[in-house]
């Protein structure tokens, strides 16, 4: 399995530059053989004025912390206490990747 | 300064003083070139008069405070703090950095920390300053041609926490001194300056709060690498400690990467084409996990696209190419197997 992530996101609209400034929220895609993929999951909202912060920025809905822990019980075989050791105070979120 | 352009000034001294320059011979003009920082009339002149043999026992033995021409000399005894200790520096640095910080009123506080930043940036170029009236005006030039070898190879960056008040000091009380004399000196002279405390977060280095970047560039970067030998030795010295495991697995994984660098120059001189940049990590780490590990992490950096990002082509489409590339060499290397993921057992 391959996970991508960034430490941070980038805004949805452009800059005065013809480039984006850090954002927020972002994706993570995952990939593998074995993996349930091809679809787009997760808590999902429009994109549009009432939802981007300051009107150019998209909120964070899948904390990366929620994301990992839900994989690593799932393809480790983790107890909650050991995941919890790793990533102290997430809640891992279910997403049925695996 | 750049012995191109100082051959030409030559040229013209034929035209000048023909007499003086025109035996200076090639060899010479090279001998001048090579150790200095560029010929000039003086240093031409200089060592015609004494003869090459006799220059160079000069140049390599250079009385300690060879002295620069006066005018030079008081241009950089006018710099400020260019006389005091890096710690009363760094203690008077930081006393204006707390004043700023505790202005009320905001503007104000933006205009005072502005002046502290303007005058760490003005010691960084006072610095340069000086190593450039070194390098044009001092006459032990192989010293200080030496010393910008030496500078850049024990390297620190200015711009990292306080260093621009800290590298004149630097260069002028660790580096210089030593650049023509023993590489032990040299080294603990770095070792000990708070440049390279700071640069290299051995000041960040405590007792339960170990930071080793230091410890792992001294090995590494600064002397002649980590070899078996060492290697041994390393792993003896934290043979009772909690770090046994983590570091000679840290062994273990380094000679791991040798290897599949090895075979990777021994398929490129069969004439295979290799891959480059992250599609090249990402293969690596593909090989390196397909045999051993359940986790690994490679970073790929390059996506801070404030300008120009472009859209369906441009700076941005060419960098997912490149991750395509990558991910695409790494589910090559790490094979079908079990389909990619690795259950724990």
């Amino acid at each position: 399995m391959v996970v991508v992530i960034s430490e941070f996101g980038r805004t949805f609209r452009e800059n005065g530059d013809r480039g984006t400034d850090h954002g927020h929220g972002s994706v993570y895609w995952v990939m593998g053989g074995g993996i349930n993929g091809g679809r787009i999951l997760g808590e999902q909202v429009k994109v549009d004025q009432a939802n981007l912060f300051q009107n150019r920025d998209y909120p964070v809905l899948t904390d990366y912390r929620a994301m990992f822990a839900g994989l690593f019980q799932r393809m480790f075989g983790l107890e909650a206490a050991s995941v919890q050791r790793i990533f102290a105070g997430a809640h891992p979120v279910e997403l049925g990747l695996v | 300064m750049l012995g191109r352009a100082t051959l030409i000034i030559v040229i013209g001294l034929v035209g000048v003083a023909a007499s003086e320059a025109v035996e200076l011979n090639p060899g010479d003009m090279v001998l001048l070139d090579r150790l200095t920082w560029g010929i000039n009339a003086s240093s031409a002149a200089h060592l015609q008069a004494v003869g090459s043999e006799r220059w160079l026992q000069e140049q390599l033995h250079p009385a300690p405070n060879a002295a620069l021409p006066d005018a030079a000399r008081k241009q950089i005894d006018a710099m400020p703090d260019v006389h005091k200790f890096p710690f009363d520096i760094a203690v008077s640095f930081d006393q204006q950095a707390k004043s700023a910080n505790q202005v009320a009123d905001p503007d104000q506080r933006r205009a005072a920390q502005q002046v502290f930043q303007q005058a760490m940036n003005d010691r960084a170029k006072q610095a340069a300053a000086r190593s450039i009236l070194h390098a044009l005006y001092a006459p032990d030039q192989l010293r200080e041609r030496m010393t910008w070898f030496w500078f850049n190879h024990f390297n620190v960056h200015q711009y990292k926490a306080n260093i621009r008040i800290l590298v004149g000091d630097y260069e002028d009380h660790a580096i210089r001194p030593h650049a023509l004399g023993k590489f032990r000196d040299l080294l603990l002279a770095t070792l000990h300056h708070p440049a390279m405390l700071r640069y290299l977060d051995n000041a960040d280095n405590a007792v339960g709060h170990l930071n080793e970047n230091y410890a792992r560039e001294i090995m590494e970067l600064h002397t002649m690498g980590v070899d078996d030998r060492q290697a041994a030795l390393i792993k003896n010295m934290y043979a009772k400690s909690e770090l046994a495991s983590s570091v000679s697995e840290g062994f273990r994984v380094r000679d791991d990467v040798y290897k599949s660098i090895s075979e990777e120059m021994t398929a490129a001189n069969r004439g295979a084409v290799s891959p480059r940049g992250f599609e090249l990590s990402a293969r690596r780490i593909g090989r390196l996990m397909r045999e051993q590990f359940n986790l690994g992490f490679v970073d790929v950096g390059g996506w801070d696209t404030h300008v120009n990002q472009g859209a369906a082509t441009g700076y941005l489409a060419d960098r997912l190419g490149e991750l395509g590339r990558a991910l695409a060499g790494f589910s090559e290397e790490i094979g079908p197997g079990d389909g990619g993921i690795r259950w724990s057992s």
